[in-house]
């Protein structure tokens, strides 16, 4: 046989495994091509060889007996004389089908190992050509082979994992879309897109609803400005935003009317989103609401609102005047007072002095409880006439340190009673915008009480200060006296209100009302916290904006 | 005396043939029919669809170049097969040059499945149109998904001239660029000889397409042709006279055990390509065959030797090469009559082939020929 014959034989082969990139490819083409050349009706590939004593491997491919193509990918064992060496011819003797799985027909097997683990068994009833070198004419050829065996398992494990990769992707893309349907088919709001055209490429459910359509289908590639506007008094209105959408502007528009199919409007409130993918137009979605029932709620809010304002001017205009009368008459009433009262007093005095001596000292003691009850009727018409100058005072607000305010307080009231001792601790600067006046008064009043519920104690401690929360400034004034039960807060800040009996802590009832008020009327709040024997904190605040010097913020 | 089981029609159009040929389908009405009409006969297709649906006979058929009757080649007429049951069949069409060769596994591998009566080995009859690019490789495929569940025999059909035509049918319709196959039992072995020898120089073909081959030792395929023949063989090539000359001087496909695969040259290409009958897989190893002797009676020799004797009630089903036949010329005739001589009393019934299907060996695995004889007892004794 010629060598140039051979070494075509071998350059076919070399050429045919190297166009596969698959294994099961790779192993058909050779088996096809080994069959060619030998002339073998049969052919075998097997992997895996073992050469113990169970001897044989597993049957990958079977070309030319359906016998054994029903073994593929099994275990089938073989005759230890077919198992690994080297290339050769192998002449049966029948005793290999009886053993093993070889059909027994077959006369010649040529036997082709590749490296250890597997080999191409080719079966024929005759020989090849004598001449033919079987023992060394393959072997650098399977020798290749088993190198591009072993680059197209690696190259379809990479295929294999690329497509799990690809697969998973596909998936995990599809749960998205699946999720991103569900999202836009179950919000309240209608989404719809558009090509760039205009055109409809999308409709949610919503959208379906609130328009009046059952099919997405029945949309698709419709006009949107035609579908939204179909309403002819729609379309005969000035050009409106969305009809400009094809501009790839973003657009909000917080008031308009779409149609419905049957060409009933309704109000909406839309947005348009352009999509632009690498700087081009591709679309826009708009998402749209139904705002008809918050429409009719504004409306009706509306018109709530104004009853409202109407009801407090009202009230207010009533009330205004009811306080102007009462404060009228509280003045005059106080003032009116006084007189017979100074009368009461004086005459009682003269009497107690024209008297002394020939009244029983019962009847002198009745004139006594008199008198001190004209004195306490006094101070209850000053403090009512305090009360009623503070809430016509006009407020005059400017800058003021009530640091400063406090501190003179302080040594007034110690000026007053000197044999007492109070321990004062007063912030350095305590700035306020406000009325001076009013504010001294209020200050003093918080103080005074301080001083006087902090008589019993023996380190007597009054603290004035300031904290600052969420930006607004918390003014206090706190005292470790006798405090209170905090049951009773809310009757703290009424007129005439009092906790402690008066032979404890004599006191009218007016100071913290008129407290209350000249906080008030700085458009403050005033609080107070306290526990009975562990003193009482008083809190308030001030406008949080400068106030204006005008006759609307004075008390009324 | 042919069997009942065969018949010729010289004329069928002549009312007289006609009536014969009425009477005998009449004769066989159950089972089928398989037809073989030469080329020039093609107008009695219709007729004979329309008879063997009248009478609800399944009708198989192609159309050959010449029909083979009683060991001559006849230009003209009808050769009427019959069998009872009809076997199991189908039509694979549209084997165009870009269909998968594996298109015809699945239909194929379906008619396995049809319920098998015979003791013996079945046999996968095929009967290709001739253009059918790519018949080598969807006979690989087979072989690979059926291996030697089968036996495999097979012949293409169509027109000498190589014109497209359709030329299979059954009783309703026509087909080109198609497969009709057929699952026969109790047939005998395809036995297939060419008697071509090949001298020791063999080439590769380093660029081929289906049955085009475009280079050889990477020289374009028309260039180193010429070179060998005038070499091996002392004949000067030329594009004119190519077409004259290029069957005496086919392709042979080496193999180890020494056989070789024909592949005759049938038509030479602009670029200098050469279209043969049959595909050639690239990187084959390829010599230039020395044809046949036309006086040498080796072919029929060994075919007939591997045949044994045959009895009067058998029939030989026959394929006879049209390359052949052109290299032998009138020789061919010489050959057939020695043939039908040496098979009597047997019947020898046939088609002039545009390439034969068969193992070359007993046992072996089928591959597409070239100037071959091919035959097979149409039904064992």
């Amino acid at each position: 046989m010629k060598q140039a014959y051979l070494l075509n034989i071998l350059y076919d082969l070399s050429l045919s495994m190297g166009g596969e990139t698959r294994e099961q490819g790779l192993i058909d083409k050779m088996l096809q091509r080994l069959m060619f050349h030998t002339a073998f009706p049969c052919g075998l590939f097997i992997d895996g060889l073992s050469h113990d004593e169970r001897g044989g491997g597993t049957l990958l491919r079977a070309i030319g007996s359906q016998r054994l193509k029903q073994q593929e990918d099994r275990f089938i064992s073989l005759p230890s004389h077919l198992l690994g060496g080297k290339p050769r011819l192998v002449t049966l003797d029948g005793s290999e089908e009886q053993a093993h799985a070889l059909p027994s027909h077959y006369r010649f097997a040529l036997v082709l190992p590749v490296e250890a683990h597997s080999l191409f068994l080719l079966l024929g009833i005759n020989p090849p050509d004598e001449n033919l070198p079987v023992d060394t004419l393959f072997q650098p050829v399977l020798a290749n082979f088993a190198k591009a065996l072993q680059l197209c398992r690696h190259h379809e494990a990479y295929l294999k994992r690329l497509e799990q990769d690809r697969a998973r992707a596909e998936s995990e893309k599809r749960e998205r879309e699946r999720l991103l349907q569900l999202i836009l088919q179950s919000t309240a709001e209608g989404i719809l897109g558009l090509d760039p055209q205009g055109c409809f490429s999308f409709a949610n459910a919503a959208c379906l609803r609130m328009l009046g359509y059952e099919d997405e289908r029945e949309l698709l590639g419709q006009d949107a400005c035609h579908i939204l506007y179909r309403n002819q008094a729609l379309q005969d209105a000035a050009p409106n935003g969305l009809c400009s959408l094809r501009h790839g502007e973003r657009l909000h528009c917080e008031s308009d009317l779409f149609s419905r199919r049957s060409g009933e409007c309704f109000p909406v409130e839309y947005w348009i989103h352009p999509i632009y993918s690498e700087g081009e137009l591709m679309g826009s979605v708009i998402t749209f609401l139904d705002i008809s029932e918050r429409l009719a709620t504004q409306d009706e809010l509306r018109r709530h609102q104004q009853e409202l304002e109407q009801r407090v001017a009202e009230r207010t205009a009533a009330l205004a005047a009811a306080n102007k009368e009462l404060e009228a008459f509280s003045y005059s009433v106080s003032h009116d007072l006084r007189a017979p009262l100074r009368a009461i007093d004086g005459f009682s005095q003269a009497l107690e002095e024209d008297l002394a001596e020939k009244l029983e000292p019962m009847h002198l003691d009745y004139l006594r409880r008199v008198r001190r009850a004209c004195g306490r009727m006094s101070e209850l018409i000053d403090d009512l006439l305090k009360l009623s100058r503070i809430s016509r005072h006009p407020l005059q607000p400017r800058a003021v340190d009530l640091a400063e305010l406090a501190r003179d307080i302080g040594r007034q009231l110690q000026e007053n009673e000197p044999q007492r001792t109070v321990s004062f601790h007063i912030q350095k600067t305590l700035p306020a915008h406000a009325d001076p006046h009013l504010m001294h008064i209020a200050l003093f009043n918080l103080l005074e009480n301080a001083w006087k519920y902090t008589a019993r104690k023996q380190d007597a401690r009054v603290e004035v200060g300031m904290s600052q929360q969420q930006g607004q400034r918390i003014y206090f004034v706190r005292d470790n006296g006798v405090g209170f039960d905090m049951r009773y807060a809310g009757k703290l800040f009424g007129a005439f209100q009092r906790l402690h009996r008066d032979d404890e802590f004599p006191g009218t009832g007016i100071g913290l009302a008129t407290v209350a008020r000249i906080i008030h009327s700085h458009q403050g709040r005033i609080w107070a916290q306290a526990e009975p024997g562990r003193g009482a904190s008083f809190f308030f605040t001030l406008a949080p904006t400068p106030l204006l010097a005008s006759p609307d913020h004075s008390i009324d | 005396m042919a069997p009942e089981a065969v018949q010729f029609f010289q004329r069928p159009a002549q009312p007289e043939q006609a009536r014969q040929l009425t009477q005998w389908l009449s004769q066989h009405s159950t089972g089928g029919v398989f037809a073989w009409v030469a080329e020039s006969d093609t107008a009695s297709i219709p007729w004979l669809q329309q008879q063997c649906r009248q009478r609800g006979l399944p009708l198989l058929g192609a159309v050959f170049p010449e029909l083979i009757w009683q060991g001559r080649f006849r230009q003209e007429g009808l050769l009427l097969l019959t069998r009872d049951p009809m076997p199991a069949h189908c039509i694979v069409e549209n084997l165009h040059a870009h269909a998968s060769p594996q298109t015809v596994v699945e239909p194929v591998n379906r008619l396995l499945a049809t319920r098998d009566d015979s003791k013996g080995k079945r046999t996968l009859f095929l009967l290709y149109d001739a253009l059918v690019p790519t018949i080598a490789s969807q006979l690989a495929c087979l072989y690979a998904t059926l291996g030697d569940e089968v036996r495999y025999l097979g012949a293409n059909a169509g027109s000498e001239s190589f014109q497209p035509m359709a030329c299979l049918f059954d009783q309703q319709h026509r087909y080109g660029n198609a497969l009709l196959a057929m699952l026969l039992e109790d047939s005998g072995e395809a036995l297939l000889e060419h008697g071509y020898t090949a001298p020791d120089e063999p080439v590769a073909a380093t660029a081929t397409e289906g049955n085009r081959i475009i280079s050889i030792d990477w020289r374009p395929a028309f260039e180193v042709y010429t070179e060998h023949v005038a070499k091996h063989y002392g004949q000067r090539l030329t594009r004119d006279n190519f077409y004259r000359l290029s069957v005496h001087f086919p392709f042979g496909m080496l193999r180890a055990n020494g056989e070789t695969v024909v592949r005759i040259p049938v038509r030479l290409e602009p670029d200098g390509s050469l279209f043969c009958v049959g595909e050639v897989p690239e990187n084959a190893v390829l010599t230039l065959m020395e044809a046949v002797e036309p006086d040498s009676g080796h072919t029929i020799e060994a075919l007939t030797q591997r045949l044994g004797p045959m009895t009067q009630d058998e029939i030989l089903l026959h394929f006879y090469c049209a390359g052949r036949r052109l290299h032998l010329g009138e020789k061919a005739a010489h050959e057939l009559a020695t043939l039908q001589r040496r098979v009597s009393p047997a019947t020898l019934a046939g088609a002039l082939s545009l390439g034969e299907i068969a193992p070359a060996r007993e046992g072996d695995y089928p591959l597409f020929h070239n100037a071959s004889l091919l035959c097979s007892r149409w039904r064992t004794p």
